[in-house]
């Protein structure tokens, strides 16, 4: 049978992309906004460059309104504004709430300042998103998280795998006979760069560049790592145990106390072990979280997703058709997002990446959360426990030891 | 934490900090000679970096071959309806439409669909003829949104991208206490910063051939256009990737086109439209020095002794 008008390559094309929109599309639809719904009056607090990139990602979902903006300087502020020209601004989480300029507030804040703000905007009765790590410290993690039981408003973590369509669509995977027994995993974040943020004088230095004194900084494995970790314990539903690190200054000799380059490997109970690596001094391959299976690994990088199968894994129809990519000698089936409407338009190739950054999802989840009255994708109990395997790991990478993982009750 | 040890304005001229980074398909490059009085060579350093984030972070966000940036988005859905975008977004595209009036049209952003009949985009997804010209898109600063007035549009900033970015780059630097430096982006768009420790500018040659035109630039930024910088055959034909948008067509009147002024943004804008137009029209404005080289060879028109241009002997001109 043909379609006419369509040839037969592209009926070929399009019948593939109906098959493989069947096999391996994420669910990208969100929970409906009720229609009339005022929007979400947001605030965000810090100004920083994660701060920044948060403004732009709100301006394009529907829903929010950007009302106000909040950083003690004032060099911040300003270039704030050229990105969030109609926000009112601010140079204090209480003036901000004082004001009643947001309904919900965002924390970009240096993570060692999350508890104050957090709490602040918590107990202001506001709805609060929550970079991660959600603190520096256990005490602040759970302070934070028992500020949050205490109230009905949305408290989410910014751990951003749990809102990402591909890594949504990878899960199913993992936890399927596609890939099967998970017993080994890897992560990294590479990225070139001293970490240290410039100032012109020394008070300002001290305080923006919090990430590189040892007392205010949970190191790479804390403020890099915790991100990723939670991709593991999200997947596998569960955290691991025990972590053995390794940290070392290779490249930035500044007189810095805050390992440049780190290794450290995250046991669970099982006996499987996830291998972590981040350095500041060199940016190959950038972040990824691999996991490997008896029957496939899959491999995520925020944006896009791969599976390579074993050679002796069962086959499954869709994957006659499904796109693939090339890394030297494997070949990894694209696990792609909105594959339906890409195959229909005939744009279904190699590369393709999500519409949207993981952040936007993350962003656009809470925001929806708040609007609908739902759980966020991560809650701040979720987060709380990430935070506390990013602590642990960086405290076995400072110590170059073995590190028992307690996680909190919260 | 590494401390900040005192410094003077000439810290860095022993050894001048270089940073690079990939974007927008090309190498970003960032050296720093000079800082304020007080600023460390870790400052510095960490200054540099933070701008080439920046330039990282723009290419993200305009990028048409990246399916999350904005432009892409815009390119998906604006044609549908109003499509919401961000301040600095809607302020770099209401400057380029200022631009494009201000060319004529010979300088276009919406010439994008252009770019892919001539076969410059990298994929063969069967778009229509599509559409381009002066007063296709509206964007709402009230309602926060862009919108395509006829479905087809394609916008593309390939022509002032860098410009736009080196531009924010440099205003960070200076407000990081940044008195020297040069930045560029493949060397087709290059930035000064002040000038090298000692010297009165720094000194750029506009191209590789034999009797190019070397200028001098001190706060100050350059952008070269050339069609040869980047090609393709058509049939027995090799064409060049800016492209006429009046005419429907690669642009093929001259060797190449400069412009010279203080703003990267609009030296971009203006060293396309003179690629196009093969001459410098009558409402360039006076503050830009043009650059021209065609079959007759070198034509030069200064704005002033600030941004000297000398023209070797070997010169054709």
């Amino acid at each position: 049978m043909s379609t006419p008008g369509v040839d037969r390559r592209e009926f070929m094309i399009q019948a593939a992309g109906g098959l493989v929109a069947a096999a391996i599309v994420p669910n990208l639809a969100r929970a409906a906004r009720p229609s009339g719904m005022a929007p979400v009056r947001v605030g965000v607090v810090g100004m920083g460059r994660q701060g920044r990139s948060i403004l732009a990602e709100l301006s394009v979902i529907e829903g929010v309104e950007l009302a106000a903006v909040c950083d003690v300087d004032e060099r911040r502020l300003a270039a704030a504004q050229r990105r969030a020209a109609d926000a009112a601004t601010f140079a204090s989480i209480d003036d901000l709430l004082r004001a009643d300029a947001a309904d919900a507030i965002i924390v970009a804040t240096p993570t060692h300042t999350h508890r104050e703000v957090a709490t602040r905007a918590i107990e202001g009765g506001r709805h609060v998103y929550c970079e991660g790590p959600i603190a520096h410290t256990m005490d602040d993690a759970v302070a934070i998280a028992r500020a949050a039981r205490a109230t009905d408003k949305v408290v989410a973590a910014g751990l951003q795998g749990r809102s990402n369509p591909v890594y949504d669509l990878a899960r199913t995977f993992a936890r399927s006979d596609s890939v099967r027994h998970v017993v080994a995993m890897r992560a990294q974040h590479n990225e070139k760069t001293s970490w240290v943020s410039p100032a012109s004088d020394q008070t300002r230095y001290g305080e923006l560049n919090w990430r590189l004194d040892p007392e205010r900084s949970t190191g790479l494995a804390g403020e890099w790592g915790t991100q990723q970790f939670d991709v593991f314990h999200w997947y596998l539903g569960r955290y691991p145990v025990r972590v053995i690190g390794h940290g070392s200054i290779q490249e930035y000799d500044d007189g810095r106390k805050v390992h440049d380059t780190i290794a450290c490997t995250l046991i669970f109970k099982d006996g499987s072990a996830l291998q972590y690596g981040a350095t500041l001094a060199n940016s190959y391959e950038d972040q990824y979280e691999v996991f490997y299976g008896t029957n496939a690994a899959i491999k995520l990088a925020w944006s896009h997703g791969w599976m390579f199968k074993e050679a002796d894994a069962p086959t499954q129809g869709w994957e006659v058709y499904a796109n693939r990519q090339q890394f030297h000698k494997d070949e990894g089936i694209t696990l792609i997002a909105g594959a339906t409407k890409l195959a229909e338009q005939g744009k279904l190739k190699e590369g393709v990446g999500l519409p949207h950054s993981s952040l936007y999802y993350a962003l656009e989840n809470w925001i929806g959360a708040i609007s609908t009255g739902g759980e966020p994708a991560c809650s701040i109990s979720e987060g709380a426990r990430a935070t506390a395997v990013g602590i642990a790991a960086n405290r076995a990478c400072v110590e170059g030891a073995s590190v028992d993982i307690e996680l909190p009750d919260v | 934490m590494p401390t900040v040890p005192e410094s003077g304005r000439t810290a860095l001229e022993e050894a001048p900090i270089l940073l690079a980074t990939n974007a927008m398909g090309t190498r970003f490059e960032a050296l720093i000679a000079g800082v304020e009085v007080g600023v460390s060579p870790a400052s510095a350093r960490a200054a540099g970096e933070d701008a080439l984030a920046l330039v990282r972070d723009w290419h993200r966000r305009l990028s048409v071959f990246d399916r999350a940036s904005v432009i892409a988005r815009l390119n998906r859905e604006a044609g549908d309806g109003p499509v919401r975008a961000d301040a600095e977004i809607r302020r770099l595209l209401r400057r380029c439409v200022e631009l494009s009036d201000q060319t004529g049209g010979a300088f276009d952003i919406t010439a994008g669909a252009l770019m892919r009949r001539w076969g410059f985009r990298d994929d063969d997804d069967g778009a229509g003829e599509g559409v381009w010209g002066l007063g296709l898109l509206d964007i709402d600063d009230e309602m926060g949104t862009v919108e395509f007035l006829e479905p087809g549009v394609e916008i593309d900033l390939g022509g002032v991208a860098k410009g736009a970015v080196l531009d924010e780059a440099v205003a960070m630097l200076r407000e990081y206490g940044v008195t020297s430096a040069l930045l560029h982006g493949g060397t087709s768009t290059i930035v000064a910063i002040g000038a090298p420790p000692g010297e009165q500018a720094w000194r750029v040659r506009v191209g590789n051939e034999p009797g190019a035109p070397i200028v001098d630039l001190r706060d100050a930024a350059m952008s070269v256009s050339a069609p040869s910088g980047r090609t393709r055959h058509v049939g027995d034909d090799e064409i060049g990737h800016i492209m006429d948008p009046r005419a429907g067509r690669p642009a093929d009147r001259v060797v190449g086109a400069a412009c010279v002024g203080v703003c990267a943004l609009d030296t971009d804008a203006w060293s396309t439209a003179l690629a196009v137009l093969g001459e410098r029209p009558s409402v360039c404005p006076s503050e830009l020095t043009t650059i021209i080289h065609d079959a007759g060879g070198w034509r030069v028109h200064s704005a002033g002794r600030r941004r000297a241009i000398r023209i070797p002997k070997e010169s054709s001109a």
